[in-house]
């Protein structure tokens, strides 16, 4: 399944490499110099995918395993799609709303779960480092997208809850 | 709640929750210019000619027209059911009906097992819905004047049904004034079969005389 998935995804990077560059290009690049020719507009394009290449590697590199990859992909996705869909099929969509979507998903899905670790008092709540009941499959943290040691080589060390990306202060890579 | 559970409640949420700022900042906020949308779609939904000169003549019937492929919608407003100029009572009962005859009418002959007007309420249904409950084709075409049962059993000298000598009644299925969207696709269908078509006009099936009797 996960090949699948991930041979699926390569399609899709390779078309949203090329649509951030030609969105690049459209909308930044040619208002920050206006008149330039066609062929400046290509170089800057490719230019703008190897740099958006390199930022996903990056980003790839932070991340936990895959399965936080691709659970972070999917919804970081999901307003962008809803976004397209309602405007091919509802009139009555507005500017101020795709924003408004945008702008409230990025801050829920994005920007929340990475900040509330950076908080001591609510990343170390017992409340909010529980446990999903143990089932069929293992349990999962209910609140934060991980629960880990704060150090990952003594397990005596208090339980702290982290996000998708391996990236944060303090504490180090491993999962709950 | 098992991890399993969670997950699936995360990722539903995480599809469900951009719907529905969508929708509620786009009924809080300032609607659009209508002439830009009008625009937009009527662009988006001109189709490609054969030839350069035959796109550029369908764009500009569309700077003249942007609406005119609104019938094309998939919740198409019919004539006579804008509801400005009516009253209250009025809108209700025109709402209601199209409720009954549009979303609920193909449960009426479903519930009281009248095979001979299965398909009556279905011909006036939207397009979504006859697709959906697989009596598109039919429809379609906008020039069946027998029902698909009754093209089935007429057109099968083998049925039990016309071998028994019974005839299903002949349904006519009238063009939908719902979406003249079949006006566009009816005539290529037609044209792939040129029994069913005759002067233009539509024409009953080989055994509708029979089925009607």
């Amino acid at each position: 399944m996960l090949a699948g998935l991930l041979a699926a995804m390569m399609s899709n990077i390779a078309t949203n490499a090329m649509a951030s560059s030609a969105l690049f290009v459209r909308n930044v690049y040619a208002y920050i110099a206006p008149g330039r020719s066609e062929q400046t507009g290509v170089k800057v394009a490719r230019l703008t995918i190897i740099f958006v290449l390199i930022v996903g590697m990056f980003v790839a590199l932070t991340m936990n395993d895959i399965v936080s990859f691709i659970r972070v992909m999917l919804t970081v996705n999901a307003p962008w799609g809803a976004a397209i869909v309602l405007m091919f099929f509802w009139r009555k969509l507005t500017r101020a709303a795709v924003w408004w979507c945008i702008v409230l998903s990025a801050g829920l899905f994005m920007v929340l779960p990475f900040t509330i670790q950076l908080s001591h008092s609510m990343s170390t709540d017992p409340a909010l480092i529980a446990f999903t009941q143990p089932a069929k499959v293992a349990p999962v943290a209910m609140y934060f997208d991980h629960v880990v040691h704060q150090d990952p080589f003594d397990l005596s060390s208090p339980l702290v809850g982290a996000g998708d990306s391996t990236w944060r202060p303090g504490c180090s890579a491993g999962s709950g | 709640m098992s991890g399993r559970d969670l997950q699936s409640v995360q990722f539903f949420f995480a599809a469900i929750f951009p719907f529905i700022v969508l929708v509620v900042a786009s009924l809080l906020s300032r609607p659009p210019e209508r002439e830009m949308i009008d625009w937009f779609f009527g662009k988006m939904k001109t189709p490609v000619g054969a030839t350069p000169e035959l796109e550029i003549a369908a764009m500009e019937e569309t700077k003249r027209n942007p609406r005119r492929f609104d019938q094309t919608k998939l919740f198409p407003v019919q004539i006579g059911m804008d509801p400005v100029g009516q009253d209250r009572r009025d809108r209700i009962r025109r709402l209601s009906l199209r409720v009954r005859n549009h979303y609920c009418g193909f449960l009426v002959p479903v519930a009281t097992d009248r095979r001979d007007v299965k398909s009556l309420p279905m011909a006036h249904a939207p397009w979504h819905l006859q697709f959906v409950l697989g009596e598109r084709r039919s429809v379609v075409a906008g020039l069946a004047e027998v029902g698909p049962e009754s093209t089935r059993s007429t057109g099968s000298t083998s049925s039990p049904q016309a071998s028994s000598g019974q005839a299903t009644p002949a349904i006519r299925f009238l063009p939908s004034p719902v979406n003249p969207r079949f006006a566009v696709f009816g005539p290529q269908i037609a044209a792939s079969d040129p029994s069913r078509r005759r002067g233009g006009q539509p024409v009953a099936s080989a055994g509708s005389g029979g089925a009607g009797a």
